[in-house]
């Protein structure tokens, strides 16, 4: 019953090949786009994700700020042995977790000089960042000698360096002196994306060095858990048990560490250590806005464009019915059912829809894979916004087939309500109908 | 006589044709509508947008061009960068480009600037109470031995014994922190014995029989410490003051007065005073009043809100910390008087303050204004005061700088604009010891120096072996010693110090001198092209090593906004127009099928292929510009519902400075219906086009023979 049904639906929408196939070009287009576009936010979370749980944070961060008088702070957890102890035991999910010293400062080369967020890492210890920076020249492993320095590409051309060269870190301490410490380059590591042009990463023995901190302290505990989405339900639960265990815990607040360093916590009265359970969604906040805006744009474009697609539609199902009024009214004298006539014209834009959105969907793959297998290099303002340096789309097959999924719903809906008028028609006056 | 006759009858029919196909020309003029009108509101927005930022920065710091040294690694970017402060060559002698450029027609002015950061010491409270007992002292040492005078003293002296017992406990707790092997432990201990014996007993008994002694002891040894304990960040430009007031008539004195001609001062942000410098629950208060007035935010309804309640409750130590006993006293009073309370202790009667809900938050802001904040120092820096500011200079290593607060600085239209009321406006002169960079004459003497005492250029490889190696020979014994930073850091004398804030410079020491960049005004900034590749010219032909960029460029990140914000709006009409080409192509395709046998008539009576091509055509560009201009104006009536309802309100600090203002008030650019039309009639000719071609064709024969 149905093959006949899909057989007539199929015959009518061939018989009138030019005006179906622009309609179901544009409903292609549509999707594709939808597809393009979704795939582009997909692949700038992706990026987010990837180089944020590297360069700057875990899937979720147990922090903290130490406060000698009430308007300082340093980015500090002391006793972290004990805190990560305390974690091990209240997050069974946990896959590995690292600590990172946290530490801001000037490098100073021979010929120039530039300010970095530089992180703090016990290479031996952190398998994983050897797993993910790759290094262009120099090894990674060789952050485990004391007083050594891994640059990315970008950092090491502006301060003019190679691997074997000499860099001063000069960075202001909470007392307001600047301290200083000379460090090697040991490896230069290819880009990854826009947080590793101001992240370097140093020996976190040379970083306490630098701020002259005792061994004990460091400033955050990095948690990977083995399924990164959820970090959310994980850092609240930790934040309790942190808290039921005797620790000073930050309320929850999506901001990074940075932010809060510069002006809620030093703004605040206390003093003394405090300890803050942060995601890397928190910590990546400041860069969320332009994924919303991406998404925003992508929402208030398809809807203006779906709205010109029914338009098409309906106007096209219009025509439609007038020509086949005559036929229309043959069938319902015959005997055909109103609701299979309604059937009958709804299937033929259920095709219609199916067809053009998964040949868009298909097409929008298709084109996805080729812009990253060009390897399109992102011109410098706009790696700011996209957060990748190469064009890359991450196509989800879910989100794909949701987008498709969703076009052709569209579109099938819109053909209900002519194809009601179809429905509605009576055989007698149908039969009588001209042209 | 033909013609005329021919496109009478054409456009005849063409509208009878539009009026007997209603549903397929109010479909293609309904899509066509939506077109036009988003067209027009979009390009409208960016307009306005384009104009608000035009405004902001030229009225700024952009002024209109700029230039800069082309050898700098860095592209100028007055408002900061992603990588912090770009790093530009300087140019060094400043006076000449002023002279070569001034030379340039249509260059009215050019203002030097010089734009970094640097680090403001504020922990001074302990300094201000130090500063009330010194009065004391000296009017008590004068012969006063008032009993008034002697409760003043007793009182400020518990005050600044509190302070210093709670720097006391504040800097012990430093110590876990410390690398008990480095060399900052043993200061530490030092440290922590001139605060045991400031906050002990006997030394406060003491204090009485010799109070210069222990002031000299406190001024030397405490206060310092607490100095250290708290600094914040300012952004400046350092700049001819006078020349930079000229050029931008924006910025306005909003408290204080300008820095004298000639003398060496810095004027604060006001935007940046009242969020990094003033007490932190006064500014919350300020900002859930905005919130509550401005945005109509409600305290019991908002999340951020009733977080900032709990934080500006969270932080009256300060407060009652800022207050020796007798104000204590004072402010007690004047809190139970106006909030009606019979509460005896401070801190609970700042609490009940401070504890505002939506009831009672405009009684609690005045109380707090009129009465408590008159007793209190409202902004870490005053009006008057010193400030020492330091910086990382090139080499990596702190220089640093006295220079007096003559005063708070905005800039009008942009009040709220962290991106421009963040900006200090600081001196020429103190910039560039703040920068320190070598002037000719420090590289002379640094060059005299060396010959003096011998010194060689050692480099960093062969460091080791020069200086320790076999030639390099035992210069002297070393002894340890201390070595007092502050006096290495301070060459100068207190008279000199002194002498450089009260003297005042020529035009001719101001400009000749480094700065990194330079703000060009134009008579005409209509101008501003042919202007910019004059002073290309010109600075070519003096040999300076000048890059010119215009307004938009010099402002780095922030003015590519505009840029990407064009392109976005673009795209997205390209796109939507596409689609809309093809959809419309489709409904007028079907409607001439469905005329196939009416034009094959016409054709047999006579009409020419051109002919029914022309009457398509018409037909379409016709429902193109009336439902396009229906369209524009349905644009353009949305910009004027958007500028009733007030605008779109800036609802951050970055729109702020995209507006220019508190609310974007979109105006109707000239050239928006303009181009909305010429893309609507673009698209109607296309999309018209093939079916009129397939209408042409059509022989008479076929459409006689054609069903019915």
């Amino acid at each position: 019953m149905l093959a006949t049904d899909l057989q007539i639906a199929s015959r009518n929408l061939l018989r009138h090949t030019r005006r179906n196939l622009f309609l179901g070009g544009a409903i292609a287009g549509v999707t594709l786009l939808l597809v393009m576009l979704n795939g582009l936010a997909a692949g700038m979370e992706r990026t987010m994700l990837e180089s944020a749980t590297t360069l700057m944070s875990g899937h979720v961060n147990v922090g903290g700020f130490f406060k000698i008088t009430t308007g300082t702070a340093a980015p500090l957890v002391t006793d972290y042995q004990k805190v990560a102890a305390a974690v091990e035991k209240a997050v069974p999910e946990l896959e590995s977790w690292s600590v990172r010293g946290r530490g801001w400062g000037k490098l100073v080369s021979e010929t120039s000089s530039m300010d970095m967020v530089l992180a703090g890492v016990d290479v031996e210890n952190e398998p994983r960042i050897k797993q993910i920076i790759r290094a262009r020249d120099g090894r990674v492993e060789d952050l485990a000698r004391p007083d050594s320095i891994l640059l990315f590409e970008d950092q090491a051309k502006r301060l003019d360096v190679k691997v074997g060269d000499a860099i001063t870190i000069s960075s202001p301490t909470a007392r307001g002196v600047n301290n200083t410490v000379d460090v090697r380059v040991v490896a230069i590591a290819r880009n990854m994306g826009l947080l590793s042009s101001f992240n370097a990463f140093i020996p976190g023995a040379t970083l306490r060095k630098l701020y002259q901190l005792s061994p004990t302290t460091t400033g955050a505990i990095h948690l990977y858990l083995k399924d990164p989405r959820a970090a959310g339900p994980i850092a609240a639960r930790l934040r309790d048990a942190l808290a039921a265990q005797g620790w000073r815990v930050m309320d929850a607040d999506p901001q990074p560490y940075w932010q809060k360093l510069m002006s809620t916590v030093p703004a605040s009265d206390w003093t003394g250590q405090k300890i803050d359970v942060s995601t890397w969604r928190d910590e990546m906040q400041f860069m969320s806005w332009i994924l919303s805006s991406v998404q925003g744009l992508t929402f208030i474009l398809l809807a203006v464009l779906l709205a010109i697609v029914v338009i098409g539609i309906l106007n096209t199902l219009a025509i439609a019915i007038r020509e086949r009024t005559r036929e229309i009214g043959t069938l319902r004298a015959i005997g055909m059912q109103r609701r299979k006539v309604l059937w009958l014209f709804t299937l033929e834009s259920l095709l219609l829809g199916v067809v053009g959105a998964g040949g868009g969907a298909l097409l929008g793959m298709g084109l996805a894979a080729a812009i990253n297998a060009a390897a399109i290099s992102v011109p410098g303002e706009v790696q700011l916004f996209l957060m990748q340096q190469q064009l890359t789309l991450f196509v989800e097959p879910r989100s794909v087939l949701l987008a498709a999924v969703g076009i052709a719903a569209v579109t099938t809906v819109a053909s209900f309500f002519p194809a009601l008028r179809a429905a509605r028609l009576k055989p007698v006056t149908a039969m009588h109908h001209l042209g | 006589m033909r013609l005329r006759a021919d496109t009478a009858i054409m456009l005849r029919i063409a509208v009878r044709n539009l009026f007997a196909g209603r549903a397929k020309t109010l479909i293609i003029g309904g899509i066509i509508l939506i077109g036009a009108a988003l067209v027009v509101v979009g390009s409208s927005l960016v307009d306005s947008v384009d104009r608000g930022m035009r405004a902001s920065i030229q009225g700024s710091l952009g002024g209109h061009l700029q230039v800069y040294d082309e050898r700098s690694k860095d592209p100028l970017a007055l408002y900061g960068g992603m990588m912090g402060e770009s790093v530009l060559e300087p140019i060094e002698d400043f006076a000449k480009v002023k002279s070569v450029l001034e030379q340039v027609p249509n260059v009215k002015q050019v203002v030097p600037m010089g734009i970094d950061q640097a680090m403001v010491a504020t922990g001074n409270q302990l300094d201000v109470a130090l500063e009330k007992l010194r009065q004391d002292v000296r009017e008590r040492l004068g012969g006063d031995h008032s009993p008034e005078l002697g409760r003043r003293y007793e009182a400020h002296k518990a005050h600044l014994r509190r302070m210093i017992g709670i720097l006391r406990e504040d800097l012990a707790q430093a110590r876990v922190l410390a690398d008990p092997n480095g060399p900052d432990i043993k200061e530490m201990i030092r440290n922590a014995d001139a605060l045991k014996r400031a906050s002990e007993g006997a030394f406060w008994e003491d204090f009485d029989r010799a109070p210069l002694d222990g002031l000299e002891f406190l001024e030397n040894r405490v206060a310092p410490l607490a100095m250290e304990a708290g600094f914040t960040f300012v952004r400046y430009v350092g700049t001819d003051l006078e020349a930079f007031f000229r050029a931008f008539d924006r910025t306005q004195v909003v408290e204080g007065e300008r820095v004298p001609p000639g003398h060496r001062g810095i004027l604060l942000g006001k935007w940046y005073a009242e969020e990094w410098l003033k007490l932190k629950p006064a500014r919350l208060l300020d900002k859930i009043k905005t919130a509550r007035d401005a945005q109509g935010r409600r305290i019991a309804r908002d999340e951020e809100l009733s977080r900032w309640v709990r934080e500006a409750s969270g932080q009256l130590r300060e407060v009652s910390l800022q207050l020796d006993p007798i104000q204590a006293e004072e402010a007690a009073t004047r809190l139970r008087r106006a909030l009606g309370s019979e509460e005896r202790e401070l801190p609970k009667l700042l609490a009940a303050l401070f504890q505002v809900n939506d009831d009672n938050f405009d009684r609690n802001y005045r109380i707090f204004y009129d009465e408590l904040a008159p007793l209190l120092r409202l902004y870490m820096i005053r009006i008057g005061d010193t400030i020492t500011i330091k910086a990382p200079a090139k080499s990596g290593y702190m220089n640093s700088v006295n220079v007096k607060v003559y005063g708070f600085v905005q800039f009008r239209g942009l009040e709220q604009s962290g991106l421009a009321g963040v900006m200090s406006l600081m001196d020429l002169m103190t910039f560039r010891d703040l920068y320190g960079y070598v002037t000719r004459e420090k590289a002379a003497e640094i060059a005299r120096i060396q010959q003096r005492s011998g010194a060689r250029a050692v480099s960093r490889e062969n460091a080791e072996a020069e200086l320790f190696g076999e030639a390099s020979g035992l210069v002297g014994q070393g002894t340890a010693a201390a070595i007092d930073d502050s006096k290495l850091l301070v060459p100068r004398t207190e008279a000199e110090l002194q002498d450089q804030q009260d003297r005042s410079y020529s035009q001719e020491e101001i400009d000749s001198g480094v700065a990194l960049n330079a703000a060009l005004i134009l008579q005409d900034p209509g101008k501003l092209r042919d202007t910019a590749r004059d002073v290309e010219a010109a600075t070519r032909a003096a040999g300076l090593h000048l890059k010119v960029v215009d307004w938009q460029e010099a402002s780095g990140l922030v003015g590519r906004f505009v840029t990407l914000a064009r392109l976005i709006l673009w795209v997205a009409v390209l796109i939507i127009f596409l689609v809309a080409l093809v959809i419309i192509n489709n409904a007028m395709v079907m409607a001439t099928l469905q005329r196939v046998k009416e034009i094959g008539t016409m054709r047999a009576i006579g009409a020419q292929r051109r002919f029914v091509l022309a009457m398509l055509l018409v037909e379409t560009v016709a429902v193109g510009i009336v439902f396009g201009l229906v369209g524009a104006v349905v644009g353009v009536g949305g910009l004027w519902a958007i500028r009733a309802a007030g605008g779109i309100p800036a609802t951050n600090d970055q729109l702020y400075f995209f507006f220019s203002g508190p609310a974007l008030l979109p105006t109707l650019g000239s050239t928006s219906v303009a181009i909305a039309l010429a893309i609507v009639i673009v698209v109607s000719v296309l999309s018209g086009l093939y079916p009129a071609l397939l209408a042409m064709r059509v022989t008479p024969l076929e459409a006689m023979q054609a069903e019915e």
